[in-house]
């Protein structure tokens, strides 16, 4: 009997998810940022940009943004590493990965930046590879996140850090019941205006709901073997980010 | 714990978008910058307590309200005392400021912001023409020395009340008769003492 496992609300076959999460990211690549600005109301900057801060990542070092779809990360990364340091920008999905690298050639990152079309659950990396490695809402994709969480930590150098960036419970009763409503029906009528699927929006919201929540994702990192763990509610726990050290 | 807010997140970006735009109309500055290149500068004004992070990259200067790492310097110190030092009226090891972590890295983020030379006017110049932007220097120019004339007047006529009509300051002169006084005090005490001990040691 072959595993099942989730896809949105929708139960399928494990080896079903990946190729359901490729169509859905392959339907919206091209006007992925404009959605993510739309749907967020242009909050999703803040986020990345707090996630940024917190990485402590300097000059010469070298990070590792997965799932890093349009390269939002992994622009801001590599003008923190410098010309001696480095960033690979992975994707499982090749689309995402082609908007992604054509993007930072536009903007002129093009010395110290790297593209590798990669599973987050096998990263093709050797041990200890990165000084910080960020995943911002790529990890509720994976099929299997903790196995994801297991590969992130055996790339990571010792001292350095895994960020996670992900859409997590709302902490406050009220703000949870508006952002249902918005989530359920805005999104996919948002959607379907601007990408023609409202599906993978409806995908999205459904995902969202299917993810660990933040004591549980954190309880996951630790078992990956990942220190000094803890989380940050961002508008209220409709996002978190997730830290977690390799010592 | 990951703390902060993404509240001051834009203001911090507007301040960081304005002040790499201020150092783009230096065009030395660009050079003068690479001697910092890959260095993280910490400004804490205390108080308030607002940290104030200067990530030098390639091309750009990142401003931001954390870091979440050790920077190469920290400089620390009320903004009174840190402006000064910024602009170059208190030499930094003659101040209140106190800097942790790299000192040359500190020195040398000083001398940069000492550093910075705006030609307003020929950028000005680019906008609306050589003459109007002539013009509005001198206006510029004429109200800053207005300013800095009306400053000092009232600087001197709240020292002249403060000496003359409520008596809580001295004159320099009053103020030289009493340390001369005190001087002069010392040495008679000093050689009154001396004689005291001189009788003492003939005292069998």
């Amino acid at each position: 009997m072959s595993d099942k496992t989730h896809f949105g609300y929708r139960t399928v076959e494990t080896e079903q998810k990946q190729q359901l999460v490729g169509a859905v990211f392959d339907s919206v690549a091209e006007k992925y940022d404009v959605m993510n600005d739309l749907m967020s109301f242009g909050i999703h900057r803040l986020w990345k940009q707090y996630t940024i801060n917190q990485c402590g990542v300097r000059a010469g070092q070298s990070a590792l943004d997965l799932a890093g779809g349009t390269g939002d990360l992994a622009a801001k990364l590599s003008q923190r590493v410098g010309p001696e340091g480095s960033v690979v920008l992975a994707d499982i999905n090749a689309s995402m990965l082609e908007v992604g690298r054509d993007r930072l050639i536009d903007r002129g990152l093009v010395s110290n930046v790297h593209y590798t079309l990669a599973n987050a659950e096998a990263l093709p990396f050797a041990d200890s590879s990165f000084d910080c490695i960020t995943i911002a809402f790529g990890l509720r994709n994976v099929t299997d996140k903790q196995a994801a969480l297991n590969s992130m930590y055996k790339t990571l150098k010792p001292g350095g850090r895994a960020l996670i960036l992900e859409f997590s419970k709302p902490v406050l009763p009220l703000l949870s019941k508006a952002y249902d409503a918005y989530s359920f029906t805005a999104l996919p009528a948002l959607g379907r205006l601007v990408v023609g699927d409202a599906e993978s929006y409806k995908y999205l919201a459904e995902s969202i709901r299917q993810h660990p929540d933040q004591e549980t994702l954190m309880g996951m990192m630790q078992t990956a073997g990942f220190e000094r763990c803890d989380y940050h509610n961002l508008t209220g726990g409709i996002v978190a980010l997730h830290r977690g050290f390799k010592f | 714990m990951i703390a902060g807010s993404l509240f001051a997140l834009p203001i911090y970006k507007a301040v960081e978008t304005a002040f790499n735009g201020a150092i783009a109309l230096d065009p030395d500055a660009a050079a003068r910058q690479q001697s910092l290149r890959g260095r993280v500068v910490l400004i804490d004004m205390t108080p308030p307590g607002l940290p104030l992070y200067f990530i030098f990259n390639e091309h750009r200067i990142e401003l931001c309200g954390e870091f979440s790492a050790e920077p190469d310097a920290a400089i620390r110190g009320a903004p009174v005392s840190l402006a000064a030092v910024a602009s170059g009226r208190t030499p930094m090891m003659q101040s209140d400021v106190v800097v942790e972590g790299d000192v040359d890295i500190a020195n040398r983020f000083n001398r940069f912001l000492k550093s910075i030379d705006i030609d307003w006017e020929e950028h000005v110049a680019s906008l609306v023409g050589d003459t109007p932007a002539h013009l509005l220097s001198r206006v510029a120019r004429s109200a800053g020395s207005w300013v800095g004339q009306a400053q000092r007047r009232a600087q001197d006529n709240v020292a002249d009340y403060l000496r003359d009509e409520s008596g809580h300051l001295l004159h320099q002169w009053e103020m030289d008769e009493f340390i001369h006084d005190v001087d002069d005090l010392r040495d008679r005490t000093e050689r009154l003492l001396r004689k005291v001990q001189a009788s003492d040691d003939q005292t069998p």
